[in-house]
């Protein structure tokens, strides 16, 4: 950690060309954890413009957000990802908050489904965070074995077993609730 | 409902199926967020069990917070692609040229004498002490030139004290 930070006590000193050391080092960072959000919803121009409403953000207020930084607990580069992400995430809700006048929706967009499966309510706590994440990521996500672990940072026999538990737990809940 | 063991093999189609089925009919709770640097260490591994427990709660009941987990996940082992040279230049314009290492003081001779370990005031003190070199110089120059140029006192202003010979014999 002390090589991504040894400059960030004279940038936090009002050093500019620290400042400048710091926007060549982490703009990359930066801009891709946007991009990266981003590009799949369509708003990958926007990109640039968010990575640099990150870095508004970091020098407001002489530097109030990048001094909550503790190196002691993560990585730079892993907190300006989360920083930046949360910007990108942010940008797209509010896109979002635009309405789209009904006669630029495609018809087929409009179709009601003829048949929707039952959907199924489970009581909370039925199944735990950790459960849940895994068929979450395995499921919807369709991540495989090793992505989930590496995610959960867990080893992969870990993932498969909670799957499993997750999974007995479910069928034997709708199982009791059957009758 | 029959369970087979084919229906909790990882990735089979009924698993996916039921699962499909539980997160449509699912209104999680929503937990709080914690902050950008607690999700970090979560990515980075070095929370301790319970609060890798409340981050977990939270990705469960927010797709978005999962999004955000496993993007730095997955950042922190990528080369990176360089960043737009229009947004390097714009990040950088943010923080002029500013007083650099030491904080201005509140006040007094500590201030005072704290004041002379900035830069700017050794270079502005003698940029004072060059000019006043200089106008000195031409001070001095001046002046020399005034005297030189000055009408030489004339012999014949001196009194003549000398008798008249007539006025001896």
């Amino acid at each position: 950690m002390s090589g991504e930070t040894a400059d960030l006590d004279r940038l936090l000193g009002g050093d500019k060309a620290a400042w400048d050391r710091f926007v060549g080092r982490f703009a990359p960072v930066i801009y891709a954890a946007v991009h990266r959000r981003l590009g799949p919803a369509g708003r990958g121009g926007d990109a640039e413009d968010v990575a640099q409403d990150v870095f508004v953000r970091l020098c407001a207020r002489d530097f109030h957000l990048l001094r909550s930084y503790d190196a002691a607990r993560a990585r730079i580069t892993t907190w300006l990802t989360v920083i930046a992400g949360s910007a990108a995430i942010d940008h797209l809700r509010r896109q979002r908050g635009y309405t789209q006048s009904i006669d630029d929706v495609p018809e087929a967009s409009l179709a009601v489904d003829p048949v929707e499966p039952a959907l199924l309510k489970i009581p909370d706590g039925l199944l735990s965070p950790r459960q849940t994440l895994v068929l979450e990521m395995l499921y919807m996500r369709e991540l495989d074995v090793t992505d989930v672990a590496a995610t959960l940072a867990i080893d992969p026999q870990t993932v498969r077993s909670t799957h499993h538990k997750a999974l007995t737990k479910l069928r034997a809940h709708f199982r009791d609730s059957d009758g | 409902m029959k369970t087979t063991r084919e229906d909790n093999d990882l990735g089979s189609p009924a698993a996916a199926a039921l699962w499909r089925r539980v997160r449509a009919g699912r209104t999680p709770q929503g937990a709080a967020a914690p902050d950008a640097l607690t999700i970090a260490a979560y990515a980075d591994g070095t929370l301790d069990l319970e609060a890798r427990d409340r981050v977990e709660a939270w990705m469960a009941a927010s797709p978005e917070a999962l999004d955000l987990i496993i993007s730095a996940r997955s950042a922190a082992a990528k080369p990176y692609p360089p960043a737009p040279a229009r947004l390097v230049a714009r990040a950088s314009g943010l923080v002029a040229g500013r007083r650099a290492i030491v904080p201005p003081a509140s006040g007094g001779v500590l201030s005072w004498l704290a004041g002379w370990t900035q830069p700017s005031v050794w270079a502005a003190a003698t940029a004072a002490m060059l000019l006043a070199a200089v106008i000195s110089f031409e001070v001095g120059r001046e002046a020399t030139i005034t005297l030189a140029s000055a009408a030489p006192v004339q012999a014949d202003d001196s009194i003549d004290i000398s008798p008249s010979t007539d006025d001896l014999l």
